[in-house]
């Protein structure tokens, strides 16, 4: 019981590196990116690359991965998204699942569909607290998806270009007559936003096997944390993150280990249709 | 002389004007004839194309009327595949009743779904669609007394017989099932109902102050889908031989057809059944070039798609026109219009 709560907390500050991007740019330029699921994979399968090729180590290899990620988001935004973002939901979901598939492809291509993994040396050292194992692996994963969220957070509220991001969030024809480029504007976003995703998935790496298909479901939880979180800061986010990892890692333990994915999905409806603004009372959605 | 009201009885799309009716004979008389032209391989194809021709169909019912982008609405068909196959193989149904209670059991999970998801809208409403679809996946997987799990079933034969008749058997029940959901597209558009799902399209808020029973209208609509594509699943699972979680819950086709409503725009009926055959027929020259990059090649369809022809096959025609205009140096009419 013990157990399951500290890996349910430790799995959910991931979940939360995972959704915060995919809020960032929902809430910043109304889109739901498909392809949000794919920046994550692709920082896992480097991770593994450079962890197999040059045996470095997953942690040391996050920095190096915010900076593709950044460029990935950079670009996707302004080549693909720009173009089409006030569109209908209809269009832009179908673009970036496009961008989506074509990333998944190129995935296959390079890294083959065979399953990868990563062992790191110290993956068996631990120490115990209150009768719950904790692992130094998940603790550092834990608090490296929670610095990356924390980071996001203070560029956006402390630096010109979050304030700037922030303009163009509330008001996209005041920020263009006040001089901003709101392209860029929108770019930086979506850059930062998938730098997060990226780095999070060297995280990702470490704890589960590879396979090019997997950015979907983990799509699929970086949505339901938006969905549980609202709109809003990095707390909601980070807090909704650790109930999905607590309703996975619970519904493991009570029901069935094969539980813990629909528990997932059926958290996610329940609070969507019960609660549409979120847990937090932000609402955030039916635009 | 145009008086206000009159103005407001102009029919929202392009009703039976004699260009859409010839058009409307041609497709069914090309369609009958089908069968007697192709060969098997062709035919096999052309059957596949009705296949997602009458998913989009039951899909423009929920997204082209009422506006609510169901991007998991594939679901549906693998809840019809699944209610049919296991009546058949478990139960030893005869196929039309097997066939039946899986559109009836798909629009009865529909009607259920509809009590939590319909109060959602826009992008909210679609990836709750896509958790439903892996909701019930799952399910499928975990309940496996029942359903025996990811091992699949295998379901008994339609029809016996020579190969052409087993061909040809499913060309007409997939063409019977797209005929189905023409109908109710055409029925529906001009019933009251119909006019209320695209009042709730056009401003659902305004709608229901205008006294449009919204929540009613889109779980009628939802369910009316959800029929439509169980039945196709149904049908489909007796065609293939067999079915799987992997295959019947597969988002991939519902993003196949996601893409073909979007290829038909604003013919809800015609539209789908010709961007299914363009699709289809454009898959088998493009795939078996590109067999490893199958999947790349739908994405590069859907964001050229989205990205050039948002209003879709309709629009082809003036798109070329001014690009062909633009290439002429004539920055005239036709390429703004463009």
């Amino acid at each position: 019981m013990s157990q399951a709560i500290v890996n349910g907390i430790l799995t959910g500050g991931l979940y939360a590196a995972f959704g915060i991007g995919l809020s960032l740019i929902y809430g910043v330029t109304r889109v739901i990116s498909a392809v949000h699921g794919a920046f994550i994979v692709i920082g896992a399968y480097l991770a593994q690359s450079a962890w197999m090729a040059f045996g470095l180590d997953p942690f040391l290899m996050v920095p190096v991965l915010l900076v593709i990620g950044f460029g990935l988001g950079y670009g996707v935004q302004r080549l693909f998204i720009d173009k089409v973002m006030r569109r209908r939901v209809v269009m832009t979901i179908t673009l970036t699942f496009g961008l989506d598939l074509i990333a998944v492809t190129g995935i296959l291509l390079v890294f083959g569909a065979d399953l990868r993994t990563i062992s790191v040396p110290y993956a068996s050292v631990g120490f115990d607290v209150l009768g719950a194992r904790i692992p130094l692996v998940r603790l550092g994963i834990f608090a490296v998806a929670v610095i990356l969220a924390l980071g996001l957070e203070l560029i956006l509220r402390r630096t010109q270009i979050g304030t700037t991001i922030r303009a163009v969030s509330q008001n996209r024809t005041a920020a263009e007559l006040l001089g901003i480029d709101t392209g860029h504007a929108f770019g930086m976003a979506h850059g930062l936003a998938a730098a997060v995703a990226c780095g999070a998935g060297a995280l990702l790496a470490l704890i589960q096997p590879l396979q090019p298909f997997m950015g979907l479901s983990v799509l699929l939880i970086a949505f339901a944390v938006v969905v549980l979180a609202g709109f809003g800061s990095i707390a909601p986010v980070l807090i909704s993150g650790m109930i999905l990892g607590l309703t996975e890692n619970l519904a493991g333990l009570y029901i069935g280990t094969e539980y813990q994915r629909l528990a997932i999905f059926v958290a996610y409806l329940a609070v969507a249709s019960i609660l549409p603004a979120g847990l937090f009372g932000r609402r955030f959605y039916a635009h | 002389m145009t008086t206000p009201p009159e103005r407001s009885t102009r029919r929202p799309w392009p009703v039976l004007t004699p260009a859409v009716l010839i058009m409307l004979v041609v497709l069914v008389v090309v369609l009958i004839a089908l069968p007697w032209v192709l060969s098997n391989f062709w035919l096999r194809v052309a059957t596949s194309a009705l296949v997602f021709a009458a998913l989009a169909l039951s899909l423009n019912v929920i997204m082209g009327l009422a506006g609510y982008p169901a991007l998991g609405n594939i679901v549906f068909f693998g809840v019809g595949a699944y209610v049919s196959g296991l009546a058949a193989a478990n139960l030893g149904l005869p196929a039309p009743v097997a066939i039946l209670l899986g559109a009836v059991g798909a629009a009865i999970y529909a009607l259920i779904a509809s009590r939590a998801m319909l109060s959602l809208r826009g992008s909210y409403f679609l990836m709750a669609t896509v958790a439903l679809n892996f909701l019930t996946l799952e399910l499928i997987v975990v309940l496996r007394g029942l359903t025996r799990g990811a091992r699949g079933v295998t379901i008994p034969p339609l029809v016996t017989g020579d190969p052409s008749t087993v061909y040809d058997t499913f060309y007409f029940l997939f063409l019977g099932l797209v005929a189905v959901g023409a109908v109710v597209l055409i029925v529906l558009r001009r019933s009251r109902l119909g006019l209320g799902l695209l009042a709730i399209k056009g401003n659902e808020d305004a709608a229901s102050m205008l006294g449009v029973p919204t929540f009613r209208y889109k779980a009628i609509a939802w369910a009316l889908s959800a029929g439509l594509a169980g039945a196709v699943g149904a049908t489909h699972a007796y065609w293939i031989g067999f079915i799987d979680p992997g295959s019947s819950f597969d988002l991939i086709m519902s993003l196949e057809v996601f893409l073909i409503a979007l290829l038909g725009g604003p013919l809800l009926v015609i539209g789908p059944i010709i961007g299914a055959f363009t699709f289809e027929v454009a898959g088998v020259i493009a795939w078996a070039s590109f067999t490893e990059a199958h999947l790349a090649v739908l994405g590069v369809l859907m964001v050229i798609v989205v990205t050039y022809l948002p209003g879709g096959l309709p629009e082809l025609p003036t798109r070329i026109r001014g690009i062909v205009a633009r290439r002429r140096g004539t920055h005239g009419r036709s390429a703004r219009a463009a």
